[in-house]
């Protein structure tokens, strides 16, 4: 059995193959004893069935969650594809399924949020926008002005004390320090344009586009795989804190502006 | 529709209020609906006790509009939410 281990957020998840992992597609810090969540992949020979849906599409037959006597949950998912992992998209699933499981269970209420986000000055600041935006040009312009939290995927939580943003273990080729974590100080949505512009945003505008942003949660049930109630309520009182606390601007900038003055002529 | 009939918001709809207009989730999250702030006025009276005739009275006096055009409004809103299946008969 092969036994790999990442966080995601400040959660602890072991994985559990008889194959081995493709470790360019995992971030492993070292072994950490007690996960929060355990995850096991039953490889070909286990029971198949005949359910189609977007599971059964990316090879997964079946999942099931489980907990023991402490409380340690565990996740069993059934794939017919031999070396799942080889597919970054297969295990990122398992993943983002991993971390909307603990998420609903702790105390925390977190979503996860197609940005990227950098920490400067004990601040986090979110960029945000469609593919080809500029996301992966902010991250790479701001790699010598902050730490890079994600360049795609981040995780906001909603504690009682505020919003805070930190990284995840989601596939990216840029430099990341997943493990950091801020409070939000403001956000962007991205424009390509000539000179350096910042329009701040109406509150209702902010929700609607943040909704574009947040990542669904994925179910267990394979019979179906849309929210439900709960989930629904937290992502609704998130996004509905996130635009009535937070500042949001439409930025629109090219490649050669220092946009980080820019930002801290706003403050 | 008659005048007498009473509408309630479905439950399975989750809504939040920003800056004065309100914003719907479908059950299951896979539609999202804003309404402007006459809708979100109309949305909020939709709670099992108000007839379509209370709250067409409702929006003369708030929005100072005439009553046929009032009722005529309301309908055709009625209608919408009904489609989206965001409201049932009470």
């Amino acid at each position: 059995m092969h036994n790999f281990f990442l966080n995601i957020g400040r959660w602890s998840v072991q994985i559990q193959s008889c194959c081995p992992c493709s470790t360019t597609l995992l971030t492993v810090p070292g072994i950490y004893p007690d996960p929060d969540l355990s995850i096991e992949i039953v490889y070909p020979d286990s029971p198949k069935t005949s359910v189609s849906n977007f599971f059964k599409d990316n090879g997964l037959t079946k999942g099931m969650l489980l907990r023991d006597s402490h409380g340690i949950r565990r996740i069993v998912l059934w794939s017919d594809i031999e070396g799942w992992y080889d597919d970054p998209t297969n295990f990122e699933l398992s993943m983002l399924r991993a971390f909307y499981t603990l998420a609903q269970d702790s105390l925390y209420r977190s979503i996860i949020i197609h940005s990227c986000a950098i920490l400067r000055d004990g601040f986090a600041y979110m960029f945000l926008g469609p593919s080809g935006s500029g996301k992966t040009t902010v991250a790479s312009l701001s790699l010598n002005q902050g730490i890079l939290l994600h360049d795609e995927l981040i995780i906001l939580d909603d504690e009682s004390h505020g919003l805070s943003v930190q990284g995840t273990p989601f596939h990216t080729t840029m430099p990341v320090e997943i493990h950091r974590s801020a409070p939000l100080r403001a956000a962007f949505f991205l424009k390509h344009g000539g000179s350096l512009n910042f329009q701040p945003m109406k509150h209702t505008d902010v929700f609607m586009q943040m909704m574009k942003q947040i990542v669904p949660p994925e179910s267990f049930d394979l019979s179906g795989f849309l929210m439900d109630y709960n989930q629904i309520n937290t992502i609704m009182d998130i996004n509905t804190r996130l635009a009535n606390t937070i500042p949001f601007y439409a930025m629109e900038f090219s490649p050669d502006s220092d946009f980080w003055k820019g930002i801290e002529s706003l403050a | 529709m008659e005048i007498s009939d009473v509408f309630l918001r479905n439950e399975g709809y989750v809504w939040r209020e920003i800056d004065g207009e309100a914003i719907l989730m479908s059950p299951y999250g896979d539609q999202i609906h804003a309404l402007n702030d006459v809708g979100t006025f109309i949305w909020k009276l939709m709670n099992g006790y108000n007839s379509i005739g209370d709250i067409t009275d409702q929006l003369c006096e708030e929005y100072e509009v005439i009553k046929e055009q009032a009722l005529s409004d309301l309908l055709r809103f009625l209608e919408r939410l009904l489609d989206i299946k965001a409201i049932r008969t009470s």
